[in-house]
Formats: C-alpha cells, structure tokens, sequence
C-alpha cells in the first residue's frame, strides 16, 4: 500500500508558541518524508504595507529572512508562502492534504485540517499511538481517514477510543458490552479502514462520565499498556458535522496537552467554510 | 480449612501471634531440657527466647500503633513507628551477632595457639583504649563456651528440640517475612529476619552437637561454622539498621525510582520541566512530592490527574504497599521584560514594522510574560527615542531594516535587533489597542 502524502503548512510567527508550533511542523514534516516544510505568512503578506527600504524589495528580504529564521529553528528546507492568508482562505488554496499546524486556529478554522500541537515540539516524543475518538456518528469515519493514513506514515498504531454510558438493563462491567450496535458498526468500519492500510489498531471503550476528561485521561495515560504507560503522539477527531452547541473538539482543544489534530469537514458541509 | 489458615497468615496479627506462641514454647521446652542436662548453652539459647517473646509482644504493639487511621494530625499515618521498632530490632540484632563473633574467635582461639597469642597481644593493648578496651579483653578471654553434658542417654532428646526449633524458627521466619512484605509492615519483616538470625543460631547449635557426638578430634569446628553465621547474621542487622535510617531520615525510595518518575513526567504532553521531585517512605506507604512547569493552564487538570495515576502505579510495582502522590502544577518563571517594536500606524492601526526609526510614526512598547506579549502601548514617535526608551525600561528595540539602523544607534543600554518580517502579526501585534 503506498502511503499517502501530506503538506504540512505552518503560519509564521515570532513569539513562544508560534515557535513551538514552527518546531513541531518541522518535525511533522520530517517524520512524514516531506520535502519542504510550507511556511505562510500571517495575514497574506501581498496585501500587507510595506515598509521603504532601499535596493531590495521588502517583501523578498521578508521571505528570505523569514526562510533563514525558519530553517535555522527546523533544520529543514521551507517554501514560504506569502500570498495565501491561512486564516481566512479558502480550503483549496491549501495545498492538496495539508495539514496546517497552528497555536491557535483549530478553533476558528473548522474546514480545513489544523493540528494545535500545544506546548509540543517533537511529534514521536512518547513513542505513543494516534487516539482516534469514535461514537456512533460520521465524525469518526471523518477522522479516521486522515489519521489511519497519517498513523502509517508515522509509523503508529492506531487506538480507536470509545467511551459509552451504561446501557439500560445491562449489569456487565466490560465497557465493550455496554456499546450500541450503530457504535459497534462505526468500529468495524474504522478497523476495516486500518486494514486496508496495513496500519496495527486497537480499540479502547471505557465508560466515563465526562467524555472529554475520559479521551483526555486516555491520551496522556497512554492506553498501550498499564505497565508502560505511554502517552499517545495525537489525538485526531473531526468536528460534527451536525454539531450545533457543545463540539467536544472545541471541549477538548480548551483542556488538552497532547497535539491534537481537528480535522476539516469543508467535503462533508459541501465546500462551504 | 486450609484456605482459612491461608487467608490468616496473611494477617500480620495473627502471625505475631503465632510467633509468640512458638517462643513461649520454646523457651519453656528449651529451659527444662537445659536445666535436665545442665546445659548453659541451651538454658541461653531458651533465655534467649524469653527474650523473643517480649520483643515480638512490642511489634504487635508497634502493629497496633501503625497501622491507626491517618488524622489531621499524621496525616501519612503513623507508619514510621515501625522503623523505630526496626531500629532497635537491628541494634539487638547487632549485639547478639557481636557477642557470636566474639564467642566464635574466643572459641577458635582456644585450639589454635598462634590465634591466641595474638589475641592475647591484641588484649594488652586493648587494655588501655578507654571502657570499652577492659570490656571487650574480659569478652575475648573466654576460657570456653557453653561447657556441654549432652552427649549422655539425653543425647535424642537434646538433638530432637534442637531440631524441632530449628524447623519451628525457619517455618516462622518465612511466615513472617512473606507476611511482612505482602502488608508492607517493615518491623514485621525485620522481625521474621531476626527469627530467621535465630534459625541460624539453632543451626550452628545443633552442627556443634553433632559435631561433638561424631568429631571428638575437630571440635573447633563448629567454632568456624558459628563465624560465618554470626557474620551473616551480622550482615542482616547492618541492613535492617540501614533501611530504618534510610526512612526515619526520609531518605529517597531509590535514585534510580526518582530518575524513572522523572522521566515518566517529562514524557507527558504539556510537562514543560520537572522543577522538583521528591520520595521518601513512611511506612509502607511511599510519597512522591513532586512539582511540574506548565504553560497550559487549562490541562492542569488532566495533567495532575495522569501523573497521579502513573507515578502511584509505578511506585506500587516497585514494592510499596500504598502510594501517595502530591503534584504541584505551575508556571515556570514568567521572565518579564519589555521590548519596543517601531511600527508605521494609520488611522489608530498597526500598518507594519517600520524599517527604521526615522521612517515609524509610532513606537510600541510590549510587555513580554511567558514570551508571549502580555501588554502592548502605542506611543507617537517621541523625539529622543532612546531617552523614551530607557524611561520605559525596554530591553531591546525592533526594527526591520536593521543593517541601516545600526549606523545611527550606537547605544549599548538599549539592544538594537531586525524583526524577520514587517507583519505585524508575525510578532504578535494582532490587534491595535485603538
């Protein structure tokens, strides 16, 4: 099975996590095999003024700073982008799978797949899975078909989390027995998705009372084993595509520490943004 | 039936009970067979029981003190009363081993004239160190040990209890100790160590009785054979007295644990530093103290919640009965300090960072935190920037034309640096205050 290919695209920036996440995209970059890392200016910096300066343009000394600065903190070549605002553009500006990593807009951008690494700058840190969190919806299936992918270019397993409430009637205390059958379906589907790309999968059913605090106690735990304790890599999930309140991707990305990758739904809602 | 004695012996109460039981027994057994045979060396050995026994009613009482509920006042209960216990179990220990060396050489030197003299040379000076000198010359001046009349028609009799009581003492001991280790009742174990030291002791007793029934011609043997236990035995009371120092001192668990629980932290996402990790024991209960830099505020809960479950995990496989986990979750330093960035503002709006500081029509001044920007105030270009600047407390001015910039500032107070791009949000200057 050839592996699938991603970009992954980094917003520009100077500060603390903007450098952590120019770090991390780096090493994205690197564990994926990608030939360049894609650095984009904020803001789309055409349109931006520009300061005087003599001989050289602004904009060109900016990019060739901005590749000096960048390169030097990632070890890596770097494309940089001046001319897509990754705030605001379009999801087919991007290049084809990017994965955008940002401090910050995972939760402004929900059409396009944007990858918060937190405070992280190494991506195989823990040596940990990709938690994949699935209930009885699409937002699972979603999810999954970028991270089994992305897990077999990582070299990962995949650890398809569940957490379910107990089922009326049911006086079992295995997690597994107290699933709904759409639930037990949507796992089927997602090992079958895992198989097809010869990428190793578990699956991990609790019931907890706080589905977030629980996918959140998963990940940092580390659900390889109680005795190695392994911290997961990243967290993928998608966003509803009929969530109107309440997104346990905004829930988790407000109480995180591990990287998570929200993925966007700009197919699924149609091409709007 | 079985299964209920089982169940008990996994109680420590009911072990030490047994203990006690087994030493009242063999100290009355062991007094009247010595009595009958006139033997001082098994009236001492039941004297020595006598003693057991007492020793072994004060580790029930030290159980009864430990294993209280934990209170505002001991709030990591009471555990450490054990290793009080096992302090002095070890120093007894240390004596008896002491007083089997001594007897052992005296013994041995009695057969061997050159082991002897040189005792006797020893002695002399010894004679002159202080109390303990004349002491320790009385003790190695033994003529003999334990005169013995029990090769006579007592002989079965002597042999049978002796070997009965070693059976008895190693029985208990194991209990003691798989008891001990199982409930992480430290005084128990060190308990069934000594008992275990007696065993011993009932071992070279019952060699020198064979011995004197079949080797007439080697009777320094069991004297050699009574060394070596006695410095195994005194091997078991220098580990009991370190391990209770160890805790009364609250000393690590272990470095290579530390370094391990470090490492666990380090691994979780989000654990930017581990500024301090401790362990000590108390009891059977080990306590790790640990504090952690973060810079996500909003994961603090998941976090101390995934050290808990680990660290407490980890620390129970390495042998501990409970663990009990702080975790202090924090900030690392802020490091304040302040910048200034020469922009070009339009209309009250950030326009870009301006290549010199001829050419900016506003200075900002931003008060870095975290290396974030916590604050951020617009000036108009002042006339002296540099006097502005000081008056400000700022560190370091950014411009972006830093090579034409450096002609003119030749100001050593006031760090001169080129901002890789003009964007204004590139250096975290998103919104403009007005």
């Amino acid at each position: 099975m050839a592996k699938a290919s991603f970009s992954v695209c980094v917003v520009f920036g100077e500060r603390r996590r903007q450098k952590s996440a120019l770090r991390y995209a780096g090493d994205l970059a690197r564990v994926l095999g990608a030939d360049a890392l894609h650095v984009y200016l904020p803001g789309g910096a055409s349109t931006a003024a520009v300061p005087s300066l003599a001989g050289n343009t602004a904009r060109s000394v900016q990019n060739e700073r901005v590749a000096r600065f960048v390169t030097e903190l990632v070890a890596m070549p770097v494309v940089v982008h001046d001319d897509v605002d990754v705030a605001t553009c379009n999801a087919d500006q991007l290049p084809l799978n990017s994965i955008v990593v940002s401090a910050d807009l995972a939760m402004r951008r929900t059409d396009i797949n944007v990858l918060q690494p937190f405070e992280e700058v190494m991506v195989d840190r823990t040596q940990g899975g990709v938690l994949v969190p699935f209930g009885d919806g699409e937002a699972g299936i979603i999810a999954a078909a970028l991270a089994v992918p992305l897990a077999a270019g990582l070299g990962l397993e995949v650890v398809f989390y569940h957490t379910t409430w107990p089922a009326a009637g049911e006086t079992s205390t295995i997690a597994v027995d107290h699933m709904c059958c759409s639930a037990k379906a949507q796992f089927d589907r997602l090992g079958a998705m895992a198989r097809a790309q010869g990428v190793s999968y578990r699956m991990e059913v609790e019931m907890s009372d706080d589905v977030v605090m629980g996918m959140l106690a998963c990940a940092l735990n580390g659900a390889i084993s109680p005795n190695d304790p392994r911290a997961v890599s990243l967290v993928v999930m998608s966003h509803g595509v009929n969530t109107c309140i309440g997104s346990y991707v905004e829930k988790s990305l407000n109480k995180a520490s591990t990287p998570m990758l929200a993925v966007g739904t700009w197919r699924e809602r149609g091409g709007e943004q | 039936m079985i299964t209920t004695l089982r169940s008990r012996l996994q109680n420590p109460f009911f072990v030490m009970t047994i203990v006690v039981a087994m030493f009242v027994l063999k100290a009355s057994i062991k007094i009247w067979v010595g009595l009958q045979v006139n033997s001082p060396m098994i009236m001492g050995d039941g004297l020595h029981n006598v003693a057991d026994i007492v020793e072994s009613a004060l580790v029930i009482v030290v159980l009864i003190i430990s294993t209280r509920p934990r209170s505002q006042e001991y709030s990591l209960g009471r555990g450490n009363a054990e290793f009080f216990a096992t302090l002095a179990v070890a120093v007894m220990l240390g004596f008896v081993a002491f007083e089997f060396v001594v007897r052992s050489i005296a013994g041995l030197a009695l057969h061997f004239h050159w082991l002897g003299s040189g005792f006797a040379a020893a002695g002399d000076l010894l004679r002159h160190v202080w109390v303990v000198g004349p002491w320790l010359v009385e003790r190695l001046t033994v003529k003999d040990i334990a005169p013995t009349e029990i090769t006579g028609p007592m002989f079965p009799w002597v042999f049978g209890i002796t070997l009965l009581s070693l059976v008895l003492s190693r029985l208990a001991s194991h209990a003691q100790i798989k008891v001990g280790r199982n409930t992480g009742h430290a005084i128990v174990e060190a308990a069934g160590q000594e008992t275990k030291s007696d065993s011993r002791v009932e071992m070279v007793t019952l060699v020198g009785i064979i011995c004197e029934k079949l080797f007439t011609g080697l009777p320094w043997l069991e004297y050699a054979f009574a060394l070596v236990v006695a410095l195994v035995v005194a091997r078991t009371a220098v580990d009991l007295f370190m391990e209770s120092i160890r805790a009364l001192c609250a000393k690590s668990i272990g470095l290579e644990i530390d370094e391990h629980l470090r490492g666990m932290c380090l691994k979780l996402h989000g654990v930017a530093e581990v500024a301090s990790l401790g362990t000590f024991r108390v009891g059977p209960l080990g306590v790790v103290k640990v504090t952690l830099h973060t810079m996500l505020d909003a994961a603090i809960p998941a976090l101390t919640e995934a050290v808990e479950t680990q660290l407490r995990h980890y620390v129970i496989t390495q042998g501990f009965l409970e663990c009990q986990v702080d975790v202090t979750i924090k900030r690392p330093g802020a490091d304040r300090h302040r910048i200034a960035y020469a922009v070009c503002c339009s209309r009250g709006e950030f326009q870009t960072i301006a290549a010199t500081l001829e050419s900016a029509t506003h200075i900002v001044v931003v008060d870095i935190e975290y290396g974030e920007i916590d604050r951020a105030t617009l000036h108009p270009l002042p006339k002296d920037v540099h006097a502005f600047l000081l008056l400000k407390h700022v560190r370091t001015v950014y411009v972006f034309d830093v090579q034409s910039q450096q002609a003119s500032w030749d100001h050593k107070d006031v760090e001169l640096q080129g901002s890789a791009s003009y964007i204004p949000a590139a250096v975290g200057l998103v919104k403009p205050s007005r």
